[in-house]
């Protein structure tokens, strides 16, 4: 364990120091690998707004609407005519019509409803990046206060060792989140 | 490093950015100006700075990781959720006037391509053509229920924004703040 100075003035314990470095790393880490990561996801929800994003689900829409209607469409009529139903008559005009009808209103509303989907897809991924950034700051407030007073209930434990029974101890930690509470979301 | 504050939380370009990002370089753009750097290129921590630096050098890298952590969410994740709270109107999302568009938009353009389909047909098959394609009766039906659609979906949109989108910060904060500052 560390120690030196007035010795009625207790340095850090190695433990408290190591977790610290530890921290560092690990943040070190975060930035090399995972921020690149966040990043590109950011963008893939940001362009989820986009207009060739909202084009792309309209016509995947049309697309399938019209591969679904089409073919039934034509069946319908080809049964019809070997009934001998008339073209020009009104109940193959009346049946069409039904039918183009049917198949215009479903392509319509599923285009818009690719469109809301795809707003909602958006909205997800936001909500996705809200938590994932509430998640850093956790850690943030974490680092502050909790990671703080977790390493501290560690460090407490080590500078227990060095100083059995000292009032000193309690100084020490009540120094740390002193420092602690003076960054970020207490400042 | 540029740092979020109170004039970029307010920049109408944030606010705006679900009305204002229609392709990639928007998108690049909504993070590029107004010193707000998402690409920012940390530099890293020396993990061994404080080390001979007196006897709390631990507290004081401590102290750099989390100002890096709390300005790293302030740089990228903070405009964001100003972006989505600010998206919530009353009834619904700033989302809603351009889903009503493109549902106009959509059900005007299947219900035009419907009835060019169907003239073609009749066509087809040697019929008079005419007002017998028309389909507007449809089109109305349709026009209707699919603007009904998309305003229930926004409001359910800003109800799923509101019960939980905008995640728990505050009362996470709160309680750390009670339960663990002495």
């Amino acid at each position: 364990m560390s120690g030196g100075g007035d010795p009625k003035t207790p340095s850090e314990s190695g433990a408290y120091k190591a977790l610290a470095k530890q921290s560092a790393t690990y943040f070190n880490r975060y930035q090399e690998i995972f921020v690149p990561l966040e990043n590109s996801y950011i963008d893939s929800v940001l362009d989820m707004g986009s207009k060739n994003n909202y084009d792309t689900a309209a016509g995947t829409a049309n697309s399938t609407f019209t591969a679904a209607y089409n073919p039934e469409i034509l069946k319908q009529q080809r049964q019809m005519l070997s009934q001998g139903v008339d073209p020009s008559s009104g109940k193959f005009q009346s049946a069409s019509q039904q039918s183009f009808g049917n198949y215009g209103q479903a392509m319509g509303l599923g285009m818009a409803d690719a469109s809301s989907t795809n707003t909602d897809r958006m909205y997800g991924g936001m909500t996705n990046l809200v938590k994932m950034g509430q998640g850093l700051s956790t850690e943030a407030i974490q680092g502050q206060i909790g990671a703080t007073a977790s390493s501290e209930s560690k460090a407490r434990s080590a500078a227990q060792t060095d100083f059995v029974g000292s009032q000193a101890t309690e100084s020490m930690i009540g120094t740390g989140t002193g420092i602690a509470a003076g960054y970020g979301f207490n400042a | 490093m540029a740092y979020f504050d109170s004039a970029t939380a307010g920049n109408p370009q944030y606010n705006q950015f679900l009305t204002t990002l229609s392709n990639s370089s928007d998108v690049e753009s909504f993070y590029g100006g107004d010193g707000f750097t998402r690409e920012m290129q940390y530099e890293s921590l020396d993990v061994e700075k404080y080390m001979g630096d007196g006897d709390f050098g631990g507290q004081r890298l401590f102290a750099d990781v989390i100002s890096r952590q709390t300005n790293d969410y302030l740089n990228r994740f903070a405009p964001l959720e100003g972006a989505l709270a600010d998206s919530i109107t009353a009834t619904g999302t700033t989302s809603l006037e351009g889903d009503l568009e493109r549902t106009r938009t959509g059900i005007s353009g299947g219900i035009t391509n419907a009835t060019n389909q169907f003239r073609r047909n009749r066509k087809r098959y040697g019929a008079r053509t005419g007002p017998e394609e028309d389909l507007s009766q449809e089109g109305m039906s349709a026009m209707v229920g699919g603007l009904n659609d998309t305003r229930t979906r926004d409001s359910d949109r800003r109800l799923a924004v509101l019960q939980g989108g905008l995640g728990d910060l505050a009362p996470k904060a709160r309680q750390t703040n009670s339960g663990q500052v002495k």
